[in-house]
């Protein structure tokens, strides 16, 4: 009797997944890996907020995804944070993608000045989305007045990546 | 005409990037380089300009920029059609199609209207900043590894759960279980998709060098200090380098420094536990090196006043240093050395074991406590006469202590390179050598040497659009033994005698794997064989093969078909008495084998993640040790298959910006001969888990709280009650099913400053422990007592509390 009543459980589980894997693969749109438009919706480093991609509207976006182990994002983050007080018709945003606390040290360290939004506990579907799909950092992005993929760059930025992106981004 | 030119020059090569790979990574796919040599019209070197790699739809792949040389470098990037693209001055730019493949180096021309005289050259500071010069994203690559991995716990939520060892950071997880094999000497093993412990392979880096002797006291001795993560692979087809991992592998990862750190973690709780950790690391030029210590200590427990212990108690220290180097001729180095100690008992409390073992008169123990325990505090009743055995027990706190010390020494190296023509050398060694010394009151006093030596190189390389590995690895494992029966009435009590446990197994092993990607890269496949010669068992031959199906950014499914086998090995963890008996006979002995399939479905988005999976899992020729008429041992195999089938899912929500829910369901169906799983040593596993987990990540707060609710256990025929009934201390049926119960663990910290933090950790805060309900104290028709009856938690609620600081 028990037995019974676990196989039924065992196959309304497996029913359900088999159900959810062809749904999915069924209607499931074709990857965009580098999408049209691009939104999502993080949390602020210090868990107050959700932040949207739509909070900015007409404005062009540089998003810089880093993490607190990591070298070129160690040395490029004083870049970033000097840039982001000159090109005040673009709007910075940071993504750290360790744990909360230590991306918080990380922040304070450079006392930086643009918002920083928490990655998901898994980031990889966030930045395949942004194209980098293999997660390797630092990932810079920067998105159009629309919020279109517009420039990107993995590894180190220097201030003529960003002056060009932002001149090719911004433009419109 | 001014005139530029390109040279493109192309081969396999695997990532050897300065871009960071952070843990969550996938593993970068097969890639070549991609070097242009830029010149103007002149012939002279185009110095410090940016050039640009686009995808034939114009979209920017990667930017670098030219050297002192005119050399530029795009070091990843995958084969297909490209633009290479060369800004110039007032919007002018200058473009050509390139055709990268893995095949011939081509050579590509550009030619430009730019005249070289209007072209400013970019500061020299600009060029230094640049540490990466691109890598073709367009493949998730994740098949494309030795060891694919299904689920990972990093550093980070390690340190949320306040996770001290192995075990404590893989509890609460769907398809992942701690099992406890022994209620006084705390034997625990790591399940994957409840098939038994035994069946999970444990790798450090990579590198598989614990076997069972070192398993069956070892995972409580791997801390979490030094880790940077810790990766699952469920099932047999997701291992090329480890066929013996039936159920699946767990692969501890060194953290590689990248910074300077100093940090001390410090905790104390009840029932004398004590943690004391120190992490340093110092990273220099060419490469880093980071030392650590752990000193941990906890009493024996017992919670229903028996006077023996439900929670085995144990004092453990290790050390370890690591070295890292960047470049030592080409190679990336990554070693690793530990020493640990460990001292547990079990049985009678406390940790004077000289005392212990000393007292072997009397009756020191309460057999009338607990549940169902006896009417008499010195003895118990026989169920077959319904009378109290006679004469009362009087062994002393010897006759049921189970005392083991061990002493380990770990050495792993791992060696990689990459080839200019992209073909990469990944190389592995490595050594462990396990003592033990062991007395088991009414058994045996056991002493054992175990020699595990792991050798691997490997070749990866691009072939006509697939990435191929060819490998050979060699594994070592010796075991030898001495043992003293300590049981009256067996033929060779009191008398040393040698390698009763004891086996040599040399396996050399050869091993292909290709990987490649279709259609657009939505599909990736990876298809591996194995073949391995072992000295004993002759040649096996294990297979594999993984899909990954990319249905969009956020949604992907998994197919996984492997087989492996595992040697039969040590077996005195499974019966002690084998050290007592007349002779143990392995003449009919075969590997176990097993036969997986697993399809996993994976969506995730910023807020919301989900994660189900279907897998099943065929044993045959499991090992069985059967004691037979004349009372020998006769290790056999079985003679029906073992089956698990499990459904699971697992999903989080970030609800608001501060607080997260998961939930988790896991459902099995077993298959097996009761006969099997009790001359197996299997141990019961329950038919259905759930599992909630709340986290709230605000301010100087962190704060989570992870349960699991495990569903009834079918006792009787997990523990073959029909050949072998079982009962309580008064002469009372052991129950056919276990209760239901839940384990809540919660954990909080706070972030005093920069560098100091508090935690506070309660686990099994609704204090629920098998001893209170059914004990694990049992006995045969005969009256014949024995100790290992297990099916729930045995040590109740738990506070620790403690502080971490870090530099």
């Amino acid at each position: 009797m028990v037995e019974a009543t676990v196989h039924n459980r065992i196959s309304s589980i497996a029913a359900f997944a088999l159900a959810g894997a062809f749904l999915a693969s069924a209607f499931a749109p074709t990857p965009v890996f580098a999408a049209e438009r691009m939104e999502f919706q993080l949390a602020t480093l210090n868990g107050t907020a959700f932040v949207k991609l739509d909070d900015f509207v007409n404005r062009a976006i540089l998003i810089n995804v880093w993490g607190t182990e990591c070298p070129p994002c160690v040395k490029e983050t004083p870049l970033l944070n000097a840039q982001s007080q000159i090109y005040t018709n673009v709007q910075f945003l940071g993504i750290g993608t360790d744990d909360r606390m230590s991306s918080l040290r990380f922040a304070n360290r450079f006392q930086v000045h643009y918002p920083q939004l928490q990655a998901p506990k898994d980031p990889s579907g966030l930045l395949r989305r942004l194209g980098d799909l293999h997660g390797a950092l630092p990932f810079t992005v920067v998105l159009d007045t629309e919020h279109r993929m517009c420039a990107s760059r993995l590894g180190e930025v220097n201030a003529e990546w960003i002056a060009a992106a932002v001149k090719k981004c911004s433009a419109d | 005409m001014p005139r530029l030119s390109a040279s493109v020059a192309v081969g396999a090569m695997i990532v050897a990037s300065s871009a960071y790979i952070p843990s969550f990574a996938a593993t970068p796919a097969l890639s070549v380089p991609l070097q242009s040599e830029v010149k103007d019209s002149l012939g002279h070197p185009w110095k410090h300009r940016d050039v640009r790699l686009l995808s034939s739809d114009g979209k920017e792949v990667s930017t670098t920029t030219t050297d002192a040389n005119g050399i530029a470098r795009f070091q990843h990037v995958a084969p297909g059609k490209y633009v290479i693209e060369i800004p110039g001055v007032n919007g002018a730019l200058t473009r050509k199609d390139v055709l990268v493949t893995s095949q011939g180096n081509p050579t590509v021309s550009l030619v430009t209207d730019v005249k070289p005289e209007k072209v400013a050259s970019t500061p020299k500071s600009a060029l230094e900043q640049i540490t990466v010069t691109g890598v073709r994203a367009t493949e998730p690559g994740a098949l494309r590894g030795d060891i694919v991995m299904t689920e990972s716990v990093d550093s980070q939520e390690m340190a949320k759960t306040g996770a001290t060892s192995l075990i404590d950071a893989l509890t609460h997880r769907p398809g992942i279980d701690i099992q406890v094999e022994c209620s006084v000497c705390n034997v625990r093993s790591i399940t994957l998709d409840n098939l038994p412990g035994r069946f999970t392979t444990l790798t450090l880096d990579g590198v598989p060098i614990f076997g069972p002797a070192s398993n069956a006291y070892g995972l409580d001795m791997l801390g979490v200090n030094g880790l940077e993560r810790i990766d699952v692979s469920r099932g047999a087809g997701s291992s090329l380098t480890t066929p013996e991992s039936l159920a699946g592998t767990i692969t501890l990862v060194t953290k590689v420094p990248t910074k300077d750190t100093a940090e001390i973690d410090a905790d104390a709780g009840n029932f004398g536990y004590r943690h004391e950790t120190a992490y340093g690391a110092k990273v220099f030029d060419w490469g880093a090196v980071s030392v650590n210590a752990t000193n941990q200590s906890h009493y024996s427990v017992d919670g229903v006043g028996y006077g023996i212990s439900q929670f085995t108690g144990y004092h453990r220290e290790l050390a370890g240093i690591s070295l890292f180097a960047n470049d030592l001729d080409g190679f990336r180095i990554k070693t690793r050395y530990d020493h640990i100690e460990e001292k547990r008992g079990g049985g009678p409390l406390g940790n004077d074991y000289s005392a212990i073992l000393a007292n072997t008169t009397g009756n020191p123990f309460n057999w009338s406590a607990g549940p169902n325990g006896s009417p008499y505090s010195n003895t118990w009743i026989e169920p077959s006469t319904g009378q109290p055995v006679e004469p009362p027990y009087d062994g002393g706190e010897a006759g049921i202590a189970q005392i083991i010390f061990t002493v380990r020494n770990q050495f792993v190296s791992t060696a990689d390179r990459d080839f200019d023509d992209g073909t990469k050398l990944h190389l592995a060694f490595g050594y462990a050598h396990h003592e033990q010394s062991s007395w088991y009151g009414m058994d045996s006093d056991y002493w054992d040497n175990q020699h595990q030596i792991y050798l691997d190189a490997n070749l990866q390389r691009l072939l006509g659009g697939a990435l191929f590995t060819v490998g050979a690895n060699y594994k070592s494992d010796q075991l030898s033994s001495q043992s003293i029966s300590t049981t009256t009435g067996t033929p060779y009590y009191g008398i040393l005698r040698y390698d009763v446990d004891a086996y040599q197994y040399r396996t050399p092993g050869i091993y292909v794997q290709g990987y490649e990607a279709f259609f657009d890269e939505r599909l990736e496949i990876n298809a591996s064989v194995r073949e391995d010669d072992n000295n004993e068992f002759g040649s096996v031959t294990t297979p594999r093969l993984n899909a990954l199906w990319h249905h969009s950014d956020t949604l992907s499914s998994r197919l996984a078909i492997g087989t492996g086998y595992r040697l039969p090995t040590s077996f005195f963890e499974q019966d002690h008495g084998i050290l007592s008996a007349f002779s143990v006979d392995r003449s009919g002995a075969k590997p176990e084998r097993s036969k997986n399939a697993s399809y996993s479905l994976n969506y995730a988005d910023d807020r919301f993640a989900v994660t189900t999976s279907l897998n099943y899992t065929r044993i045959t020729d499991m090992a069985l040790f059967v004691n037979n008429a004349a009372n020998n041992f006769v290790l056999e195999p079985a003679q029906q298959p073992f089956t698990v089938a499990n459904a699971d899912i697992d999903g989080t929500w970030q609800a608001t910006p501060s607080d997260a829910f998961t939930v988790g369901l896991e459902g099995y169906h077993y298959q097996f001969n009761p006969y099997d799983a009790y001359n197996a040593a299997l141990f019961s596993r329950p038919e259905y888990r759930v599992h909630l987990s709340y986290d709230h990540d605000s301010g100087p707060w962190d704060f989570n709280i992870r349960s699991t609710f495990t569903g009834p256990q079918n006792l009787a025929k997990w523990y073959d009650y029909a050949d072998n009934p079982i009962y309580n201390l008064n002469g009372t049926p052991k129950p056919d099913w276990s209760p239901t119960f839940w384990v809540v663990d919660m954990h909080t910290s706070y972030q005093f400053n920069q560098w100091v933090s508090g935690e506070l950790g309660i686990t099994n805060l609704t204090n629920y422990q098998q001893a209170k309900h059914d004990s694990y104290l049992f006995q045969d028709p005969y009256g014949n007592l024995n100790v290992t009856y297990i099916w729930g938690p045995n040590i109740g609620r738990a506070a620790v509390a403690g502080v971490k600081v870090k530099f």
